[in-house]
């Protein structure tokens, strides 16, 4: 079972990426490692998007004009990076967890790094 | 020039999103791209300065394009000619800081008719776009990979902050004939860390205390923690008082990961030394063999490489390289095979490059 969920998984990655209507931000935001709810969650979208689209003549613009300079709009690399969560790296565990990723971190357990 | 003709189609887009990415690739690419809806429903619609800016500059660097605005600057079209280089000043202004412009220039540089060496005038650190100490220590080195290297250089002549600027740069890159394709899997282990503080118009004491906080985060891994402290006094140091500090891990098969931040009013240099410093664990808790700024320009390069298979491995793809990808596919028809790597949760990219070839550029 689980070999059939990481083949399934190695599909979606790249049907996320190529084949797929949603925003990058959208994609960036999905956990990788939580396909399956990414997927989920589209259809919902998908059901949303449908349910607005009863027939009025006039489209109401989404009112997205005051923050339209916000980070996510603005074309820059860096302001996709997440700054906001940094708190986590107060935690012991979690400071604890990338040392691996350096030289002084033990070899043995190369797997988890 | 490019290597492909232009078929005649047109290639277009809607948004202001990602308009620079647009512009370069279809540049590169030789395709005519038309970009509508720019602000289009927006209280102030059309261009913002710095996007025309943009555009000014990119017809100084190239020769024979044309770039059709409409009346309210909410469409562009833009038909490519051939990238000159050469000696180019331009005055980048303070809506947004240099990284803006430099940064999608470096991929033209190396395939242009001369080599590049181009001033700059504006903001050389802020928070929105990647600062030069970045670029310097860390996107250019990504080149080196591909083949680009002698006279490769980028020197900070003055520092400027936000708002007021008023720092100036100087960048230089050799051209190429091809670029070489890439297997970058081995991701390493961090070996050293390195950063640059600076600061401009405040006291040099601030530089001291960003790097303190930085290394007491940092320590913890690894000792071999050095920061230097760049100090510019005078006419040098711009405009504006500020300070900023800009983190490169190194690992041991060179795998470059960075951070930065550059101070809000108000902001100690404490808070910015730690921050950076967490920005740079989040940076290495995601793992590959490159760094979320500059996954764009690698996966390009690979992209622009010979016809033959490159390889690399990076971590999770920010929302920027996603729409890259996209964007890479629909100009130069190139799908990367993305296989998802469960070990260690990163991804590994494989692509066949188009074999780009600069013919201003002689074999020897």
């Amino acid at each position: 079972a689980k070999k059939m969920f990481f083949s399934n998984r190695r599909i979606n990655i790249m049907q996320l990426i190529y084949s797929n209507e949603k925003t990058p931000e959208e994609i960036a935001s999905g956990k990788f490692s939580d396909l399956l709810k990414v997927e989920a969650a589209s259809n919902e979208k998908d059901n949303v998007e449908e349910e607005e689209n009863d027939e009025e003549f006039f489209k109401i613009i989404k009112s997205q004009d005051k923050d339209s300079e916000s980070m996510n709009t603005i074309d820059s690399t860096k302001t996709y990076l997440d700054i906001s969560n940094l708190d986590k790296w107060d935690d012991e565990v979690m400071l604890e967890s990338i040392r691996n990723r350096f030289i002084t971190g033990s070899l043995e357990d190369d797997s988890s790094v | 020039m490019s290597n492909k003709s232009s078929t005649g189609k047109v290639l277009s887009f809607s948004g202001h999103e990602y308009l620079r990415q647009r512009l370069i690739l279809a540049t590169l690419s030789g395709k005519i791209v038309k970009i509508i809806k720019i602000r289009s429903e927006n209280d102030n619609p059309g261009l913002r300065d710095f996007e025309a800016s943009f555009l000014r500059l990119l017809e100084k660097v190239t020769n024979g394009s044309t770039i059709d605005i409409n009346y309210a600057g909410t469409t562009i079209l833009y038909k490519p000619g051939v990238i000159t280089g050469g000696k180019i000043y331009h005055d980048c202004g303070t809506s947004r800081a240099i990284g803006y412009f430099l940064e999608p220039l470096i991929v033209l540089a190396p395939f242009g008719k001369q080599p590049f060496d181009l001033t700059f005038n504006g903001i050389t650190n802020d928070n929105v776009d990647t600062s030069m100490d970045s670029i310097r220590t860390v996107t250019l080195l990504q080149l080196r990979r591909f083949g680009i290297e002698e006279g490769l250089e980028l020197k900070i002549t003055k520092r400027g902050s936000a708002p007021l600027g008023g720092g100036e740069i100087n960048f230089k890159c050799p051209i190429v004939r091809t670029l070489k394709p890439i297997q970058f899997t081995d991701e390493g282990r961090i070996k050293r860390i390195r950063g640059i503080a600076c600061c401009t118009r405040v006291s040099p004491q601030n530089a001291n205390r960003l790097v303190d906080s930085a290394r007491s985060v940092l320590n913890r891994y690894i000792p071999d923690v050095y920061i230097y402290t760049d100090v510019y006094k005078g006419e040098e140091s711009g405009k504006s008082p500020g300070f900023a500090l800009s983190l490169v891990a190194e690992s041991t098969t060179g795998a470059l990961y960075s951070a930065e931040q550059a101070a809000l009013p108000g902001e100690t240099p404490e808070d910015i030394g730690s921050k950076t410093a967490k920005l740079l664990l989040n940076e290495l808790s995601k793992g590959g063999c490159v760094d979320s700024l500059n996954q764009w320009l690698t996966l390009l390069l690979m992209v622009l490489g010979p016809e033959d298979v490159s390889k690399i491995r990076v971590g999770k793809l920010t929302a920027f390289t996603i729409q890259y990808l996209r964007d890479l596919r629909d100009f130069f028809a190139v799908t990367f095979k993305i296989k998802s790597d469960s070990t260690n949760n990163t991804l590994l990219m494989a692509c066949v490059g188009v074999g780009y070839v600069n013919y201003s550029k002689k074999t020897n």
